[in-house]
């Protein structure tokens, strides 16, 4: 690594965002080509939310008033939803301004933002630690080794884009720390109440993610030694305008949604543990990940001493810390599922802990320190895209052939109200294009271990349970559920049940008209082929299968097949 | 129009403009790789949207941050999109206005404007002066 040849840091950084831009634009372009939706092949990568959340921006992108629920809500007429709506002005103005189609607007919009988002931190990171940190945080972000970190594969979806106000307020913050008068101080105060009044009204659980916001102002403003009459006074300007802004909408249409939610205990169950899912798809990888981040960690610690803009420094240290802290309370059973979400809001500095300790030991290795960063940035992010494209089907949410042909089979071969029980981990995929009545139960998810060793027991489950709130519920998804105006059915074992609608009993399987289960390939459970045999002798048969999925059919269904 | 507008206007306007040259190559691009799968018109004008939405009036905002053209220009695209969700939806739901294309761009050049003014007024003239 010897020699005369020098890079700037205009040309290191020119190098790695031409890279990354490319892989960017690889992203847009795949939806240009290859992201068609109600067509016959395969969507890169999609869960329900990827169409249920675009369809909730649609409705109000028609309306035109976001702040009420259009007519026709999911397929039902007059229908009361507690889905939040804020959000969705943002992507139906979004819409307004286009003339292409709005579900591809949906997607674009996404990219646009994550892809602003990841240069925004690297322009953060690089002001307060160097340009060598912030790229290889960069490098690492652009990859997004966990399966919903690969958000550049996302379309418009809410749990992601909630915590989109926060670098909006981070900015206000800024803006009021740096303001030479009282009237722009003011200004941003009454934004950040604005902001997170917004929040609130939007994703109610996602917006405590503000706590950490409001403790890092207050680290900062303590640091710094700044507090004065103003700051007490930009304080009470935000409090009040949030206030308003929480009173302006709550009282008149959400009061009740706020009841619901305190009554069912959704906001206590927030904080309380959450099995439902696994989050850790890589767990090797994940681990490693950790390990470095440790090291990284103490790296920092040990060379805080020498460091300037401390203050900086540290808010934006305690930022990924906060979110490591989740990560282990989420394995120690003390987290939960939405608690974990909050903390991807700022997933692309989580990578600073890992980027802190390689820029040590390019430090320790190369005498050529720029190029060694060049590089190794160049490295990551090749081979981190190179193996998540050549890997579809091994991520949750992505689409393999298999899959795809039993989703298509049901689609194409089966009544429009038939009753379809996906058992498998990719429920949500299925759900949303084999366009047919959903019937949710568990039996691979995370909830649901349980389930799975009782199949290995010889333990048949007679009835399923809804992974969330512990009580069935019937779904009607796709592009069907914009026609359909049927809102009760009877099922198989001729009980009628309304779409949309939780039951407090778990289901008999013997409702469904199919069952749709892997049996082979990614994630085949072996005990599955137990349940196999013994849907069999509870009326079900084989009617289609491939290399990797089964589907059966209730052969005691009243309803006409083919 | 004083000298000193004219320069404020000229330096804050001048990026933007390339910024919206660049996005229009992109969108050329891509209509060159996609084999024409969209119209011309459609991506040309989802080009002029993302420019708008995106960049108006975060970037103008982000005027008293000691940030360079590259760096406001990125910045002002969450800066933007949360600022112009927050106006659509309170001044939709407290006037009952019907949200349109119309209803946004009015809101986006008049806030574009308040903002300029603002930082023309509050940041600009003191820097001058000091």
């Amino acid at each position: 690594m010897g020699g005369q040849f020098k890079l700037s840091e205009n040309t290191i950084l020119f190098i790695i965002l031409v890279i990354f831009s490319a892989i960017a634009f690889f992203y847009i372009l795949n939806f240009f080509t290859e992201g068609e939706f109600n067509t016959g092949h395969p969507p890169v990568s999609t869960t329900y939310d990827n169409i249920y959340h675009p369809a909730f921006s649609i409705g109000a992108y028609k309306s035109g008033y976001p702040q009420f629920y259009p007519e026709n809500w999911v397929g039902v007429t007059d229908a009361v939803s507690v889905s939040p709506l804020m959000y969705y002005t943002s992507l139906s103005s979004f819409m307004h301004l286009n003339t292409i189609s709005p579900y591809d607007t949906s997607l674009i919009y996404v990219i646009i933002l994550k892809i602003f988002t990841l240069l925004g931190f690297f322009i953060i990171l690089r002001k307060i630690f160097n340009l060598n940190i912030a790229l290889i945080t960069l490098a690492f972000s652009a990859i997004i080794p966990f399966e919903l970190f690969f958000l550049f594969m996302f379309g418009f979806t809410l749990d992601i884009t909630a915590v989109f106000f926060l670098p909006a307020a981070f900015f206000a913050f800024l803006l009021l720390v740096e303001a030479k008068t009282n009237t722009i101080r003011y200004l941003s105060a009454g934004l950040i109440g604005l902001l997170i009044a917004g929040s609130f009204q939007s994703h109610i659980v996602e917006s405590f993610f503000f706590t950490i916001f409001l403790a890092l102002c207050c680290l900062y403003l303590f640091q710094t030694k700044k507090i004065n009459l103003s700051y007490i006074k930009s304080g009470i300007v935000a409090i009040c305008i949030f206030i308003l802004g929480i009173f302006w909408f709550y009282p008149v249409f959400r009061f009740e949604m706020l009841k619901i939610k305190l009554g069912s205990g959704l906001i206590i169950h927030a904080f309380k543990e959450d099995p439902f899912r696994s989050y850790f798809f890589h767990l090797p990888f994940s681990a490693l990940l950790i390990i470095l981040s440790i090291l990284g960690i103490l790296i920092f610690i040990s060379q805080r001493k020498d460091m300037q803009n401390k203050s900086l420094k540290n808010i934006i240290f305690v930022i990924p810390l906060f979110w490591l802290a989740v990560v282990f309370s989420y394995k120690i059973g003390f987290s939960s599922n939405y608690v974990y979400r909050t903390g991807f809001g700022f997933w692309p500095i989580f990578y600073l802990y890992i980027a802190i300790l390689i820029v040590a030991l390019i430090n320790i290795l190369f005498k050529q320190k720029r190029f060694a960063v060049t590089v190794i940035c160049c490295i990551i992010i090749i081979s981190g895209s190179w193996w998540m494209y050549k890997t579809p089907g091994h991520h949750q949410g992505m689409y393999n052939p298999e899959m795809w042909e039993s989703i298509t089979w049901i689609r194409d071969n089966t009544p429009q109200n038939a009753v379809v029980f996906s058992l498998n981990p990719y429920h949500h995929g299925f759900e949303m294009f084999n366009e047919k009545i959903a019937m949710n139960g568990d039996l691979f998810t995370e909830t649901n271990r349980r389930n799975l060793e009782a199949l290995c027991q010889g333990k048949y489950p007679e009835k399923f349970e809804n992974q969330h709130s512990i009580t069935p519920s019937v779904h009607r998804l796709g592009w069907n559920k914009f026609e359909q105006k049927e809102i009760s059915f009877i099922v198989a074992d001729g009980t009628k049940v309304y779409v949309n609608e939780s039951y407090s009993n778990a289901w008999p399987v013997t409702r469904a008209d199919y069952i749709v289960l892997q049996h082979q390939g990614i994630e085949y459970k072996p005990c599955i082929d137990f349940f196999i045999e013994e849907t069999k002798k509870r009326g079900f048969s084989i009617v289609w299968q491939n290399q990797h999925y089964i589907i059966m059919q209730n052969d005691n269904s009243v309803k006409i097949i083919h | 129009m004083t000298t000193q507008l004219k320069s404020f206007i000229k330096e804050e306007f001048q990026p933007l403009g390339i910024f919206l040259l660049g996005i229009m190559l992109v969108m050329i691009l891509l209509f060159i790789i996609t084999g024409a799968k969209n119209s011309f018109a459609d991506l040309l004008v989802l080009g002029i949207a993302v420019f708008l939405f995106f960049e108006f009036p975060g970037y103008f905002f982000l005027h008293p941050l000691k940030l360079n053209v590259l760096e406001r220009t990125v910045l002002a695209a969450p800066v933007s999109v949360a600022f112009n969700t927050i106006l659509f939806y309170f001044i939709s739901s407290a006037f009952l206005v019907r949200i349109s294309a119309s209803f946004i761009l009015i809101f986006i050049v008049i806030v574009s404007l308040a903002a300029l003014i603002l930082m023309y007024k509050y940041y600009y003239k003191k820097r001058i002066t000091q």
